[in-house]
């Protein structure tokens, strides 16, 4: 709270007064200040106003320096018949209530090769990820990487691009460890049969504070 | 002065009030992955026909082998990954246990063709088809030109068209007996 003391002549105290309480939150009126009427009361009149400051400290939220999640996993073996996971670790610097939210291209695994009638040219998986915070527990959540694509309609959190109202909503972290992003899927269950091929997908995430 | 110093504040004010600005930052990580060009054997590719009698009434072999039981064709269900995957087959020919030789007007030996039939997954089949003779030719492959379909009995041999190198040879007594090769691979 911020006090302003102004000295006021008897006419127009009153008026004044009203007029100052206004200008807090509109543009301030045209005001005039007067000294004791000469013969009068000697003794100043004072006045005190308050003054209503209203202030929003926006959070911060970003990956820490060398703490966003980067890189590639070359899975080993072949996705068809292998099982596989890795982690992407990730260290965060979000002083508020933050949210994070991931984008896949491709929504799987996806080969440009081409896949005809009991075959498949995309091969899903999972993406989950656990969030370290200040205080309590990990914030933790997961979909389909299907569920991440942009056009995707299927109910996520997770996907999309971070703004204060999109994404999984967590608490404050700043530079913890023991948060990533998990990939995995299990070997490819068919029935269709994943053609030959190299298959690829980006995850984009992203984080920011939250409204 | 005071007027100044007010309107001033009220700026302040409103300012301080406005959210801050939406910040966000992002990092990228790529996963890939890899099939191989492969074909594997749900089913295994292994099995008997039982051809029974080869010959004739007249000693001559049944080019039908009509005596035979459980049919002349073997069903097997093949996955492969590759996008124009073939068929290779082979056979020796029937001989005879113990006296394969031709001579005489006797013969221990009895050429018959396979028929190796794969359905592709677009439409159709592809064949390759391998006659036995008194020296061997090399493996039939053909290419199926698309994918195999992905469906169960998905290649299938058959064993037909008995015949002898001289066709009026009389096939000697005993147990005559042959091993075709089948080979499916991914390109």
């Amino acid at each position: 709270m911020t006090r302003v003391t102004g000295i006021f002549g008897k006419r127009l105290a009153g008026g004044a007064l009203v007029a100052l309480a206004l200008g807090a939150a509109m543009p301030a009126a045209a005001q005039t200040a007067y000294y004791p009427v000469p013969g009068g009361p000697q003794t100043p009149i004072s006045i005190t106003l308050a003054i209503p400051v209203r202030a929003s400290i926006g959070g911060s939220c970003n990956f820490a320096t060398a703490g966003a999640p980067n890189g590639t996993y070359n899975i080993p073996g072949f996705i068809d018949v292998n099982s596989w996971t890795n982690d992407f670790t990730m260290q965060l610097v979000c002083t508020g209530p933050s949210r994070m939210a991931i984008v896949s291209t491709n929504g799987g695994l996806l080969s440009s090769a081409s896949a005809t009638t009991g075959y498949a040219n995309l091969a899903p998986y999972d993406v989950a990820v656990n969030i370290v915070q200040g205080s309590g527990g990990p914030t933790t959540g997961n979909c389909p990487a299907a569920n991440l694509k942009s056009s995707s309609a299927a109910a996520c959190t997770l996907r999309g691009t971070a703004s204060p109202t999109v994404g999984l909503p967590f608490g404050a972290s700043v530079n913890l460890n023991g948060s990533y992003v998990r990939v995995s899927a299990p070997a490819f269950p068919g029935p269709d049969i994943l053609v030959a091929g190299s298959y690829t997908d980006t995850l984009t995430i992203t984080v920011s504070p939250a409204s | 002065m005071k007027k100044i110093a007010l309107i001033a504040l009220a700026a302040s004010a409103a300012a301080l009030a406005t959210p801050a600005a939406a910040q966000s930052a992002s990092g990228t990580v790529g996963v890939t992955g890899t099939v191989a060009a492969k074909c594997t054997a749900i089913t295994p590719i292994t099995g008997t026909i039982t051809l029974n009698e080869l010959a004739l009434a007249n000693g001559t072999v049944d080019a039908a082998f009509g005596a035979q039981t459980g049919g002349l064709t073997r069903s097997f269900t093949v996955n492969c990954t590759g996008a124009t995957p073939s068929i290779t087959v082979s056979s020796d020919a029937l001989n005879h246990s113990t006296d394969p030789t031709t001579a005489n007007g006797y013969t221990g030996r009895v050429h018959y063709t396979s028929t190796l039939v794969a359905d592709k997954a677009t439409t159709g089949t592809a064949t390759a088809v391998y006659n036995t003779a008194d020296v061997l030719p090399a493996a039939t492959t053909t290419n199926l030109g698309a994918p195999l379909k992905n469906a169960a009995s998905n290649v299938r041999v058959t064993v037909s068209t008995g015949h002898t190198t001289n066709a009026t040879d009389l096939l000697k007594a005993g147990s005559y007996s042959s091993t075709i090769s089948i080979t499916v691979s991914p390109t």
